[in-house]
């Protein structure tokens, strides 16, 4: 008898805690957002992100108004705040009201995760560039945050330069003549990580390529236009030429120890790489002389800078919370909200990109982004980390599908740095995954 | 009167013995809910997963709309020449690394077994060390010991980031980690082995090779069939070592180099769920086969 009630009361409290668990799942599930309006308080919003020091920025926000009152949510990483805003996603609970970007812009359309920000958003659209701005527009319509990749800018080893008395490459057929000379003593002009095509993705910018764009009811896919043509080309003159090095950025000790073993002659960046090659690399520190990036054809320099990372609002965010966010996002692009987010250990901020040079003194954040004693010619520097930064192009779309189709591209790319395939071939190749990917999910297309 | 309650009680509900094995078997409960949770409920959603497929129209905006296809999924995983490509790429490294991992640590084991105590249990912990170490860590551990530029073996001019090298390397990685774990539940079998035919031997005059190899081994049997077993069950879901190499050498680890990866690849890159799902269901099976044929190797054996 005992037994049997001991039974019971164990089931029992095993059934309750099903229920237990089930009722808090459902009430999840009915608030769809994590904030939650008063009639007489702050509207109450979540912000999701991996800054570390993101705390301290909704602080200093909260602390400046009384009308929103912002939660932050630290992710551990970019991975994680993905895996975390996916199951959210899925399970319609938990999800916050303002995402940092994880990924491009037409990825969280094409997944149904971003809100229509259009009308909210006209609130702050004078705080952006033109550019930053056609980066969070797909078809006219705002699904995401104003943003510009990092600006793309050149250096070249002055010792070199000097060593072959070339002046700095102005295009990128100067690069190549550069690379022809070094390459005669061992020295390398170029670096290409056989995991990383970004530099091919931000020639083909260069040269005037859109892989996707949008034409009616279907998407025009096109990895094999002029543009694209062209900066294959250059890059498998590289290659063929035995022009470059194959650092992988995994390994960054070898790669920081080649880059300054004054082995490298030339290579392209962007300002916040630069505290890592002043610390790693003491030989050659002061002898990188910076320089725009070299044009690719007859229409002069241009800047690069592919977005591959846009924040946005959730889907399904009522338009309260969208514009409590963005309250939120104007005072993390006034000069309030940079310095609240100023790294505490390190005393350092980022300079703030695709903002409004009406708005913020960028000048400032661009010179102390400029370390000691690493460029040849710091004034130089800040001419051509401040050009970079405003100059630097939008528009670059990934299309429907860039998760599926970048590591394909990234496969292709490793072949085709490894002398396994042409360069011309990995786009070839890439364009009929995208094709056949496109056509098993259902997705209208056109080639060429 | 109170007998008579009871045997009215008893006829109504369940028997003694029955209650008694009720009992006893709550103890199981946390295993059993843990097992259904974890393993049987997943299952079930991984199959009604596998049964569906997700489909856009026009530009691929917004939501897919979600239609029953049957095992079409399964099918496409079945002639997927992708995966059983991968699948073939870690079968030949299974006969190469499983042996070789399991032939050491039963080295390792009988090496601890002839040992002292004191010294056992230092070497014990040491070995063990590799498995305990957090995969991220072991990474950097392997990142600083193959790079050309920090390598304390770089004297030697070998490359383990070549192409040529990434399959030793990987080998190299996974018997390191491996190793340990291994050789833990071997040495639990050999101290089971009764001290007396140990002792038995010596007097015969049996040396210390051959009580190891006429004793201590076919002690070791059963314990060995488990770890092979998990060892193919570990590296035909090859996933780790070829993941950090695929930056390294690109051009050799692919996306979708072993059936792991290319899961990996179509759940949580690609977007293809259902189909990642039929993917891992195929896998499941392909797992459940290498085991059964492991347990009648091992019963075979035993007989």
């Amino acid at each position: 008898m005992k037994s049997w009630k001991t039974l019971k009361n164990v089931s029992a409290a095993i059934l309750a805690g099903a229920l237990t668990v089930s009722m808090a799942a459902c009430g999840n599930t009915a608030d769809t957002t994590a904030g939650d309006t008063k009639s007489d308080g702050p509207v109450e919003i979540e912000i999701w992100s991996w800054d570390k020091n993101g705390q301290n920025v909704v602080d200093a926000f909260n602390k400046s108004q009384d009308e929103v009152k912002a939660k932050f949510v630290l992710q551990a990483s970019n991975t994680a705040i993905q895996q975390n805003f996916r199951n959210a996603f899925k399970a319609e609970s938990g999800l916050p009201d303002y995402v940092q970007g994880f990924a491009p812009l037409t990825t969280n359309v094409a997944n149904g995760w971003a809100e229509d920000i259009s009308e909210s958003i006209k609130s702050i659209l004078g705080d952006y560039t033109d550019a930053a701005k056609s980066n969070a527009q797909l078809d006219g319509t705002y699904y995401g945050f104003p943003t510009v990749g990092s600006g793309q800018f050149s250096l070249i080893n002055t010792d070199v330069k000097a060593k072959y008395g070339v002046e700095d490459p102005k295009t990128w057929d100067e690069v190549l003549e550069l690379g022809k000379k070094a390459q005669a003593d061992g020295v390398k002009v170029f670096n290409l990580a056989g995991e990383d095509p970004s530099v091919l993705e931000a020639l083909a910018q260069e040269a005037g390529a859109n892989w996707f764009q949008i034409d009616g009811d279907q998407w025009k896919v096109n990895f094999l236009d002029k543009g694209t043509l062209k900066a294959a080309d250059v890059i498998q003159q590289m290659i063929d030429g035995d022009m470059v090095s194959n650092q992988t950025y995994k390994d960054r000790p070898s790669l920081y120890s080649f880059f300054d073993s004054g082995n490298l002659a030339f290579m392209t960046t962007q300002y916040w790489s630069i505290n890592g090659y002043k610390t790693n690399m003491p030989n050659t520190s002061g002898k990188w002389e910076p320089f725009e990036y070299p044009a690719i054809d007859d229409s002069g320099s241009k800047t690069p800078g592919i977005v591959s990372q846009v924040a946005f609002v959730p889907a399904g965010t009522d338009r309260t919370h969208q514009d409590a966010v963005m309250k939120y996002i104007h005072f993390t692009n006034t000069e309030e909200g940079i310095e609240a987010g100023r790294d505490p250990e390190t005393k350092t901020t980022g300079v703030p990109q695709g903002r409004s040079a009406d708005t913020i003194d960028i000048d400032k954040y661009i010179k102390a982004n400029i370390p000691e004693n690493f460029y040849s010619d710091d004034d130089k520097a800040f001419d051509v980390v401040k050009n970079a930064t405003e100059t630097v192009l939008g528009e670059f779309n990934l299309g429907p599908n860039y998760d599926a189709w970048f590591p394909e591209l990234q496969d292709q790319w490793g072949k085709a740095v490894a002398k396994q395939q042409t360069v011309k071939q990995a786009l070839e190749n890439t364009q009929q995954f995208v094709a056949d990917d496109l056509k098993s999910k259902g997705i209208n297309y056109t080639i060429g | 009167m109170s007998s008579s309650t009871s045997t009215v009680t008893r006829s109504k509900g369940l028997s003694w013995r029955t209650l008694q094995a009720m009992k006893g078997s709550t103890f199981a409960l946390p295993f059993v809910g843990g097992f259904i949770f974890f393993v049987f409920i997943p299952i079930g959603i991984a199959l009604v997963e596998s049964l569906y497929a997700e489909k856009k129209s026009g530009l691929g905006l917004g939501k897919a709309t979600r239609s029953f296809v049957g095992f079409d999924n399964i099918a496409q995983a079945l002639q997927d020449t992708t995966f059983w490509t991968g699948l073939g790429r870690v079968a030949v490294y299974a006969i190469i690394v499983v042996p070789l991992t399991q032939g050491l640590s039963m080295l390792m084991a009988l090496l601890i077994d002839a040992a002292s105590r004191k010294t056992a249990n230092r070497f014990r912990v040491l070995l063990l060390l590799p498995y305990m170490t957090p995969g991220i860590v072991s990474t950097i551990i392997w990142i600083y010991l193959y790079s050309p530029a920090t390598s304390p073996f770089k004297g030697l001019g070998v490359n383990f980031f070549d192409s040529n090298m990434v399959w030793v390397s990987m080998g190299q990685m996974a018997i390191w980690a491996g190793l340990g774990f291994n050789m833990l539940i071997q040495y639990g079998s050999l101290q089971s082995i009764p001290g007396e035919i140990i002792e038995a031997a010596r007097l015969d005059g049996a040396s210390e090779l051959r009580i190891a190899w006429s004793i201590k081994i076919p002690y070791m049997i059963s314990a060995v069939s488990l770890t092979t077993m998990f060892n193919i069950i570990g590296v035909l879901q090859l996933f780790n070592e070829p993941y950090f190499f695929r930056s390294i050498s690109p051009q050799t680890i692919t996306k979708d180099f072993t059936p792991a990866m290319q899961i990996y690849n179509e759940a949580f890159q690609a977007g293809n769920l259902n189909y990642a799902t039929a993917l891992s269901l195929v896998l499941a099976v392909i797992l459940g086969l290498a085991s059964a044929c492991v347990y009648a190797i091992q019963n075979k054996v035993d007989k």
